[in-house]
Parts: structure tokens; C-alpha cells; sequence
């Protein structure tokens, strides 16, 4: 079966070729516009289809294959219409593409070289943990209940109904009691 | 590239559509050759010449050396003509040129050890470099600018065979212009530059070759 298939895909090939010769023969006897506009066409999703499984980004993949293209174009004069016409294809496909990988693996290089510094991690750190004391020393100031509703609602995460249960006040009032100590700590630490 | 885009871009090209034919490979071959000959027997002529064109002939020595020579030149201007064409790079010999290049070295070295009866110094010839140069450059930018008009999809590789193919054919020319006739002045001077000519054609090719 794969014998089969594979048979298949060379004659397909093969027809496929011998079109592309005969093509770039008539126009080479006679210059005709929309004939080449059409082997143009042709010649461009032939070449999408090949970048497609090489190269995963869009932008990358259209702007090879534009480059591609242009290079068939300026030099569709070295095919010799009398040998087959894949063999010169490929050969450029393959010269433009392992180029545009060089110039991309040297954009990497120089784009990493060109990074910023990255923020040093221990001043990030220290500055979170001064603050991290100065909430804890506002907390400390707080009354029994009101320290016992913050630390229920945002370190144990108890919900609102649960917190008036545990500690007999209503839940609007609970829910004033965190907004109003919140409302405070922020405003002494800015 | 959006579609519309692609389809603008098809549109300019096909105006001036391309239908032109370069000529056969060993037709430019043959044409390049022929006109570098002239160009080198034109520097011979005007540099002035030391021997007889017979006179080096009669020595079998030196037979061999330009026999050698003139392959080289005839394997690397063929085979810089054959990378200049996309899908025939299958057809290029690059072992036959590494031997060839070896191979006259070797032969150059081995003629001075079994032929010369006493060692001859070899001193500082810088003029025959420049002999090299003069008859070899003309022949270079003509093969560079006869490749560049094709896609060269190993762009190196030509800079480096048409250097070769050029300045080796510039070597043969000035074993004329050059009073000294022993071998190892011959490797020394006027091979050593050929090689490292070569050298120089990579990095040549490199920019000037490119399609």
C-alpha cells in the first residue's frame, strides 16, 4: 500500500513538473503576462505548502515566502526548460530558507545581548518584606475583635457569614469592621 | 504578507515577466577561458617575457607542473560555472578540487627533493605575487561578474574555485615573467599566493555572490 502511494505521489509529481516546464517553455517563446501571473500563483502556494511543516510562525513563514518567490522570479532565467524543474526549485527553496534560519538564529544572539538588566531580585525582596512588617506592626495596633475578623477573613478565608456566627456581630457589620481597618492600613503605610 | 498583498506583489512581477535563457554551462565555460587566456597572454606580454615559450616546455619537470595546473584551472572554472546553476550543486566535485590543490603542492615539494641536487634559498619574491595579481585579477572580475549574473546557491564555494580558476591560470602565466625556474620557489611564490587566494575568494563570494 505504501509502495502504492508512494508510485502515486511520483507520477503526480512528475505531471506536476512536466506542467511547470512546459509553462516556463511558452512563455519563454512567447512573453505573455497572465500566463506568468498564474505560474506565479501556482508557484506561491506550492511554496506555503512546503514552508508550512518548517517554520510554525505566520509572520516569519509569509515573509519567507515572499522572499522566496522574488528570488524564482530574478532567477527563473538559470532553469534550463530541458531538465526537469524541481530539482532547480528545491535548490532555491532550500538555499533561501536555511538563510533566513541563520538570520534568525544571529537576531536571537543579538537580541539577547541587547536585553535590559534584569531587576535585582534581593532589593525586590527586601522592599516586600518591610512592608510585609509594617502591615503586620499595623495589625498589632488593632483591637482583639477587629484583629480576629481581618485574620478569619483574609489569612483564613472564612466568609462573611461565618465570621458573624463565630464572633456574634452582625455580617453588615463585619463587613464595615474589614473595610474600615483595610481603609486604615492603607492609608498610614502610603 | 496578507493575501492581497502576495497578489499585488504577483501582479508588479508578471509585468516584466522573466523569459530570458542563460546560456549552457560549458558554453560560459568556454567563453570565460578563451577570454582569459587572451587576458593573461596580454599580461605576459606586458610584464615581458623571461623564457621561450619552448624552452620550459622541453623540461618534463615543468611540463608536469603546468599540465597540473592547467587542470586545476579547467575543474575549478567548470565547476564554479556548475554551483552557479540551482539543482546541478549534485554534479560538484569538491574532493577532486581538494586533491588537485593538495596534489600540486605535494608534486611541487617532491620534484624539489628528488630533482634538485642542492638546496636553493628562497629569499623574498614579492614580485612575483604582484606578477600573480596582475595577470590574475582581470581573469577574476571577469568569472565574478559573469557568476553574479546567476544564482549561486553556495555562494562561498564559487568565490573560493572562481579565485582559484583564475590565479592558478595567473600562476602558469608567470612561470614566463619569472627568472627563477626551481620548483620551490615555484610553490613558495607563485603556488602559496594561489591557495591563499582561494581563501580570500570564500569571504568574496560570500558578499559579492550572493543571490
Amino acid at each position: 500500500m505504501t509502495i502504492q502511494i508512494m508510485v502515486l505521489a511520483y507520477i503526480f509529481m512528475y505531471i506536476v513538473d512536466v506542467d511547470y516546464q512546459q509553462t516556463i517553455k511558452a512563455f519563454r517563446q512567447k512573453p505573455d503576462p497572465q500566463l506568468y501571473e498564474t505560474f506565479l500563483q501556482n508557484i506561491s502556494t506550492f511554496i506555503k505548502n512546503l514552508l508550512t511543516p518548517k517554520i510554525s510562525n505566520h509572520a516569519d513563514r509569509e515573509e519567507l515566502a515572499q522572499e522566496i518567490l522574488l528570488s524564482i522570479h530574478k532567477s527563473l532565467h538559470t532553469y534550463d526548460d530541458s531538465k526537469a524543474f524541481h530539482p532547480w526549485f528545491y535548490s532555491v527553496v532550500r538555499f533561501k530558507t536555511i538563510d533566513h534560519w541563520r538570520a534568525a538564529a544571529k537576531r536571537k544572539t543579538q537580541s539577547l545581548e541587547n536585553m535590559p538588566d534584569l531587576p535585582d531580585h534581593n532589593t525586590k525582596s527586601n522592599e516586600l518584606r518591610l512592608l510585609a512588617a509594617d502591615v503586620i506592626g499595623k495589625m498589632d495596633q488593632l483591637s482583639p475583635i477587629q484583629y480576629k475578623i481581618i485574620y478569619m477573613a483574609k489569612v483564613e478565608g472564612f466568609s462573611i457569614a461565618e465570621i458573624a456566627a463565630e464572633t456574634g456581630k452582625k455580617e453588615s457589620a463585619v463587613k464595615v469592621t474589614i473595610h474600615r481597618v483595610l481603609k486604615n492600613i492603607k492609608e498610614s503605610l502610603t | 504578507m496578507n493575501k492581497e498583498s502576495k497578489n499585488n506583489m504577483i501582479e508588479e512581477l508578471a509585468k516584466a515577466p522573466n523569459s530570458k535563457k542563460l546560456p549552457a554551462i560549458w558554453l560560459r565555460w568556454a567563453q570565460w577561458l578563451i577570454i582569459s587566456c587572451c587576458l593573461v597572454m596580454a599580461g605576459i606580454a606586458v610584464l615581458g617575457m623571461k623564457h621561450s615559450f619552448t624552452s620550459l616546455l622541453s623540461m618534463w619537470d615543468k611540463v608536469i607542473e603546468m599540465l597540473a595546473l592547467t587542470i586545476l584551472t579547467i575543474v575549478a572554472s567548470f565547476n564554479a560555472f556548475i554551483l552557479s546553476i540551482p539543482g546541478e550543486e549534485t554534479r560538484f566535485r569538491r574532493r577532486t578540487i581538494k586533491f588537485l590543490v593538495a596534489g600540486i603542492g605535494s608534486l611541487l615539494l617532491l620534484e624539489y627533493y628528488f630533482l634538485q641536487l642542492s638546496p636553493i634559498p628562497v629569499g623574498i619574491h614579492f614580485g612575483c605575487v604582484m606578477d600573480i595579481l596582475i595577470l590574475g585579477i582581470p581573469s577574476a572580475l571577469l568569472l565574478f561578474f559573469m557568476l553574479s549574473k546567476s544564482a549561486n546557491t553556495f555562494p562561498k564555494w564559487s568565490g573560493y574555485l572562481a579565485c582559484i580558476a583564475s590565479f592558478s591560470l595567473a600562476a602558469m602565466g608567470s612561470r614566463y615573467t619569472c627568472m627563477d625556474i626551481s620548483s620551490i620557489h615555484f610553490l613558495v611564490w607563485h603556488f602559496f599566493p594561489v591557495v591563499i587566494l582561494g581563501w580570500i575568494g570564500f569571504g568574496l563570494g560570500q558578499k559579492v555572490l550572493k543571490f
